[in-house]
């Protein structure tokens, strides 16, 4: 049997890349380390804050790994990069071009986003294709905007929904990525074209590309997240879908996805976490989309779709 | 040299491709660029030497290189988790002209 490795600390680490794409290149400031003028760095290092406290004081969560790892992230990385990933082990942040897109830095949601995949990575562990890549994405997404709306005091009746809207450019003032409330409707302009994301299961995207839609068919599942949060409120919701996170696998399909958060606020009832009737209202709101699909055979999953795969 | 460059996925899900052919581009862009292919030595690298990339990870951008060259054609595709360092500067100046381009339509 092995030994478990020792609780970390959850300490943020954050590097300047100086505009190369090298990771860990200049260490800028750990944690508790003195305020630095670098917007970028510092508006990292309180994101991740919020999203580390998030965790630990609505989930009781400790950290991405739930045993305090350290939370690195590289800014300015590589030169007017147009960017935010998490690969694994860290996040990465571009500048931005400063016309398409401004600096990743200066949003929570795009930071919450990208460590919320690092908690799927060390949960359901979803594969990043085809619906189980579009549920990596949703909950990702679902992070972002619980942990904006509470860093903001923000209800579920007047959030905005919005995913990326903080990092448009000049020349897409005004517009989002992705729209939780309304999917399809962030943006539609003539540089990005317009936003593909369905609202329900007879729109889903069945095609190769974003490895079989894992950023687009991510609209259905954020949908009925609205629709459950405005009934329950998001806090609720929220605690609902990360019990139910933990009880997913790599290969979940929405369908797996649906009857997991079902199952997740019968528990929560059963413990007093949530109120009675809230099934009910999960229930409703993922009806509102079409789910639980009922012919699940005909949508692609992980044989069917060309993945983008080298 | 004839030059074809996409760009796809990442947090936006963009889907970006510049083309472009070095006798047509202003000297300065493709005395650069040809530069960049000679010390990256992209003609020599094979698509075996570069690690295999599964799906994922999260969001990162998806790039294809095809390079096309005295009736040869080089063709490579990797991502920001796999990219090889020797690719790197090249790979930023390809992103530079490709989002210029694009900012510019």
């Amino acid at each position: 049997m092995g030994v478990a490795a020792a609780a970390g600390k959850a300490a943020r680490h954050i590097y300047d890349s100086q505009n190369t794409m090298e990771y860990r290149l200049k260490l800028i400031i750990s944690e508790g380390g003195p305020v630095v003028e670098d917007d970028a760095v510092s508006n990292a290092y309180d994101h991740i804050g919020n999203f580390r406290d998030y965790f630990k004081a609505k989930l009781g969560r400790d950290s991405i790994d739930n045993n305090g790892m350290d939370i690195i992230c590289n800014v300015h990385f590589g030169t007017k990069y147009n960017n935010a990933f998490f690969n694994g082990k860290e996040i990465t942040l571009g500048d931005g071009d400063g016309a398409i897109f401004s600096s990743f830095a200066r949003s929570l949601d795009v930071i919450a986003h990208e460590l919320g995949h690092g908690v799927v990575q060390w949960t359901s562990n979803f594969e990043y294709r085809n619906q189980s890549g579009a549920l990596n994405e949703h909950f990702a997404d679902v992070f972002g905007t619980v942990i904006t709306q509470y860093v903001e005091k923000s209800a579920a009746d007047d959030a905005d929904w919005l995913i990326g809207d903080e990092v448009m450019g000049p020349k897409l003032y005004g517009e989002a990525l992705r729209c939780m409330a309304s999917p399809g409707t962030a943006y539609d302009n003539e540089l990005m074209g317009k936003d593909p994301q369905p609202d329900h299961m007879r729109d889903i995207y069945r095609g190769p590309n974003d490895n079989g839609g894992v950023h687009i068919n991510s609209g259905i599942m954020n949908k009925a997240f609205y629709l459950a949060a405005r009934e329950l409120e998001t806090e609720n919701a929220a605690l609902i879908w990360y019990t139910a996170l933990q009880n997913l696998w790599p290969t979940a399909t929405f369908n797996d996805a649906v009857a997991q958060i079902v199952k997740a606020t019968q528990l929560l009832i059963k413990r007093e976490r949530v109120r009675s009737g809230s099934t009910q209202k999960v229930r409703a709101a993922f009806k509102e989309v079409g789910l639980p699909a009922k012919d699940e055979t005909s949508i692609p999953n992980t044989p069917t779709a060309k993945i983008t795969q080298f | 040299m004839h030059i074809e460059f996409e760009i796809s996925g990442g947090y936006a899900n963009i889907d970006l491709t510049y083309r472009g052919d070095t006798d047509k581009l202003p000297p300065e862009t493709a005395n650069k660029l040809l530069g960049l292919i000679e010390s990256s030595r992209v003609l020599e690298l094979q698509q075996s030497e570069i690690a295999p990339g599964t799906a994922g990870p999260p969001d990162v951008f998806y790039y294809k290189l095809i390079i096309y060259e005295g009736g040869q054609k080089k063709s490579l595709s990797f991502n920001d988790a796999t990219v090889p360092d020797q690719l790197k500067p090249l790979l930023e100046f390809l992103q530079e002209l490709a989002w210029e381009r694009l900012r510019k339509d």
